[in-house]
């Protein structure tokens, strides 16, 4: 991909991070900020995620229709979510309309007003899409898998958008604590991160940048303390009312870090060998050669804290006990031989594609570009990721 | 703005019928590949409706050049994704892959259109993947929602058959059949194959010389289809069937103007105006306004036939016939010309915009322009920006009046009584 990133730790505290991409006339912008359900006390849970519907819904000069209307006129798009371990705000506009957009974001950073009825109606609206992971076959058994994994109390056994109980109690209250703790710059954290990318250059993003952003209100953030783990080890069989039948492996497996890096990376290169594509293990061995299944795959989440690497299948109810000896037969490979070295050259080779083709939009770079530096990685790990993986490789041959 | 799509793009026919398009693009060092046929499930019949879809799985079971198994292998030792897709109109085909893997793409593209070798035990096998891809679609809510959808717009063309096809079908069709369909529909002047990215042009356009001039058309090749326009219904018309969901999902709208009409740019301009994004007029009435709706989405689809205007959501069962209700005020205003100028503008506004996220990924641009060139016309497509600008106030009256008189509304409601209160 290319290259050209610049970072500055800017005097407001704000890490920016940017790159020059003047093809077309479009900029993004993405903030990332250091507040996640991983810092939620549990009878919170799900409090970012409100925090972030209802912060682009109004603030002290804006009402929540004038905000998108601002934005959606000029043909641009806004959007504010939240996840376990950060949340983001992320803008994408035409690039002569830049400054407006910052000039929005600002307000909305400093000047948010949180209408109880914007926090009713979101409230209804996330409770609503709790109970509809009933739906699909694929959420119901990962919400059956997790809790097990982790033990009810961690935050990644339950849904990064709270559960039905704490979501229907937290207040407009909560939501502006919650607020003020995240909404501000910890010297210690570097905790907000802006992240530019498009046809806007340098000094004049970084401009604007500071001219809307002049200062932030210090906070300091919780510590992240190692969360117990309550594994518990055997199958769970679940009765339910689809045509299909689904069957899920979890294991523990390594959070993001310096110190875990090379278990981290080799079980991202197990994860693209297992399961990503046409040519991997599990759909070659279970849908090409077995015809067991439509759907066939493995994913492993980056996450800070302990995370988890799942192996999903779904198939016909009377194909299940010769699809687990299938995997199984796949797990006890794997322990007891080695992957060859020509599979892993092409293994390597993949992922650098994959990470090139999802390099293509000025949104995707942006999201990058701060991805790595939230994950305390630096915004350079983007491009030496794949080195990395490459590098890692070849000292296991 | 739209010169961005049509810098350094070649367009020519072989002599056989094959159109090609060649795009250079060259922000990042990655090309795409696509094969697009002229066949879908439009292209069916009772008896062997599903069978396109099946093919498409099949033609990667190995060809006259290529083992089973190898081309996917092929694709992704490069960094590679490959991967198909049947809709109703087309199947394509598609390699996104870095530079150094675009002669071996081409290739793969003309073997999968062209030398497909159909191993009798792999049809055998495949048949129950495409079945369980079959139970997976009825176990989804949104894709029964857009069976039952689909079901009240086509009554008496083929787009009233669902892509994924019939059970009894899928486990009775031989290999015969698979191997006659390939040749009546794969034909070259039924294709076109589109490359974006960074090519050189001489290189790539000696490979295609080489690799796909030498087929001549298909003999019993197929170019007719029955008549794909529906009679307009003379009535609304409803279905509502009980199902497995926590809420009530529906999906309700109309046939629009066929594929070329004028009309399609009022339909495209009116679907923003209504749906796109949280400024547009449904978002803020249904989920904002009154707190209607849990989700509402609305979109204009073109098709080779009729096109589609939809407007779907997910709400609370009760809340129903409000939102119903609403939705019809809102094509009322239409219909009476209430839209502001500014409501227009932003529209275009966003259409424009729109343009150049299109043009972000060599994907994006390969599927823009090979849907163009196959069923509508490049030389339209560079026309897009300005008829979009044309549409007035007017022609959005029209038609609405024209086709949305009667809604078509079907919806999933939940099958027990909810504990839950909201």
């Amino acid at each position: 991909m290319k290259d050209g990133a610049t970072r500055e730790f800017l005097p407001n505290g704000i890490t920016f991070i940017h790159r020059y991409n003047p093809e077309l006339p479009i900029v993004a912008a993405t903030m990332f900020l250091k507040m996640g359900s991983i810092y939620e006390p549990t009878k919170i849970s799900g409090v970012s995620n409100l925090l972030q519907s209802t912060i682009i819904k109004g603030t002290s000069s804006r009402s929540a229709a004038e905000i998108s209307e601002e934005i959606e006129s000029v043909g641009g798009t806004i959007k504010a979510d939240s996840t376990y371990d950060y949340s983001e705000i992320s803008i994408s506009i035409s690039s002569k309309y830049f400054e407006k957009s910052i000039e929005i974001l600002a307000d909305i950073f400093y000047n948010p007003v949180f209408p109880q009825e914007e926090i009713i109606k979101e409230k209804l609206i996330t409770l609503a899409e709790i109970k509809s992971r009933q739906e699909h076959i694929h959420d119901v058994a990962e919400d059956i898998l997790l809790p097990n994994l982790y033990g009810r109390e961690h935050p990644y056994s339950k849904l990064d958008i709270g559960t039905y109980s704490t979501v229907k109690s937290i207040s407009r209250k909560d939501i502006i604590t919650w607020w003020r703790k995240f909404y501000g710059i910890d010297k210690n954290a570097r905790n907000i991160i802006l992240s530019v990318v498009g046809d806007v250059e340098f000094d004049a993003a970084r401009d604007v940048v500071l001219k809307y952003f002049p200062q932030l209100s210090p906070v300091a953030l919780p510590a992240l303390g190692k969360i117990r783990i309550d594994q518990k080890e055997g199958t769970i069989r679940v009765k339910k009312h689809f045509k299909q039948a689904y069957l899920m492996y979890g294991y523990p497996a390594p959070e993001i870090s310096r110190e875990s890096i090379k278990e981290y990376l080799s079980l991202k290169i197990l994860n693209t060998y297992l399961g990503s594509g046409m040519s991997s293990k599990l759909f070659e061995l279970l849908r090409e050669k077995n015809a067991l299944c439509y759907e066939t795959s493995s994913y492993y989440p980056t996450r800070l804290l302990s995370s988890h690497f799942v192996i999903y299948i779904g198939l016909d109810g009377t194909k299940i006990d010769i699809a687990k000896k299938n995997i199984e037969d796949i797990i006890s490979d794997l322990k007891t031989q080695k992957i060859e070295n020509e599979e892993l050259e092409k293994v390597k080779k993949k992922i650098r594609g994959q990470y090139l083709l999802d390099h293509q939009t000025n949104m995707r770079q942006a999201w990058y570009l701060g991805y790595w530096e939230i994950l305390g990685f630096g915004y350079e790990y983007d491009r030496e990721f794949v080195t990395h993986i490459y590098v890692f490789l070849q000292k296991i041959y | 703005m739209e010169s961005i799509l049509f810098k350094d793009l070649k367009l020519y026919k072989l002599d056989n019928g094959l159109t090609v398009i060649l795009k250079r693009y060259t922000r990042l060092p990655i090309i795409s590949a696509q094969l697009w046929v002229a066949v879908g499930s439009i292209c069916e019949t009772d008896e062997n409706n599903g069978i396109s879809h099946f093919l498409e799985h099949l033609v990667f079971k190995g060809t006259q050049g290529y083992k089973m198994g190898e081309i996917s292998k092929i694709v992704e030792d490069y960094g590679g994704v490959i991967n198909a897709g049947t809709a109703k109109d087309f199947t394509m085909y598609f390699v996104d892959i870095p530079r150094e893997g675009v002669k071996e793409a081409i290739n793969i593209l003309h073997e999968l259109g062209y030398s497909a070798a159909f191993p009798e035990e792999e049809v055998e096998k495949e048949r129950s993947v495409v079945i369980e891809e079959i139970k997976r679609a009825e176990d989804s809510p949104e894709s029964v929602l857009f069976d039952n959808f689909n079901s009240l717009l086509f009554v008496e063309t083929p787009y009233r058959y669902r892509i994924l096809g019939k059970v009894e079908n899928i486990s009775s069709l031989r290999k015969e059949d698979i191997v006659k369909y390939y040749k009546e529909w794969y034909s070259p002047e039924n294709m076109a194959l589109t490359v974006v990215g960074d090519i050189d042009f001489g290189e790539v356009e000696e490979l295609i010389a080489a690799l796909f001039g030498k087929y001549r058309p298909q003999e019993g090749r197929k170019t007719t289809l029955p008549c794909l326009l529906e009679t307009l219904p003379k009535s609304e018309n409803r279905l509502i069937k009980k199902y497995k969901v926590q809420h009530l999902y529906f999906l309700c709208g109309f046939l629009g103007a066929e594929i070329n009409s004028k009309e399609q740019y009022s339909g495209e301009v009116l679907s923003i105006i209504l749906g796109k994004g949280r400024s547009s007029r449904l978002y803020k009435t249904l989920r904002e306004e009154k707190k209607l709706v849990y989700f509402i989405d609305c979109g204009f689809y073109p098709q080779r036939g009729n096109s589609i205007f939809y407007i779907g959501g997910v709400c609370h069962h009760k809340n129903f016939e409000k939102v119903l209700h609403e939705i019809r005020v809102q094509f009322e205003r239409i219909k009476n010309g209430d839209i502001a100028q500014e409501e227009l503008n932003k529209a275009k506004e966003i259409v424009k915009t729109s343009w150049y996220f299109n043009v972000e990924t060599v994907h994006s641009q390969g599927n823009l322009l090979s849907w163009w060139a196959m069923f509508k016309n490049i030389n339209e497509l560079k026309n897009y920006i300005s008829n979009i600008e044309n549409t007035s106030i007017d022609d959005l009256k029209e038609f609405v009046a024209k086709y949305g008189q009667h809604l078509l509304i079907s919806a999933l409601q939940p099958e027990k009584r909810l504990f839950f209160i909201f």
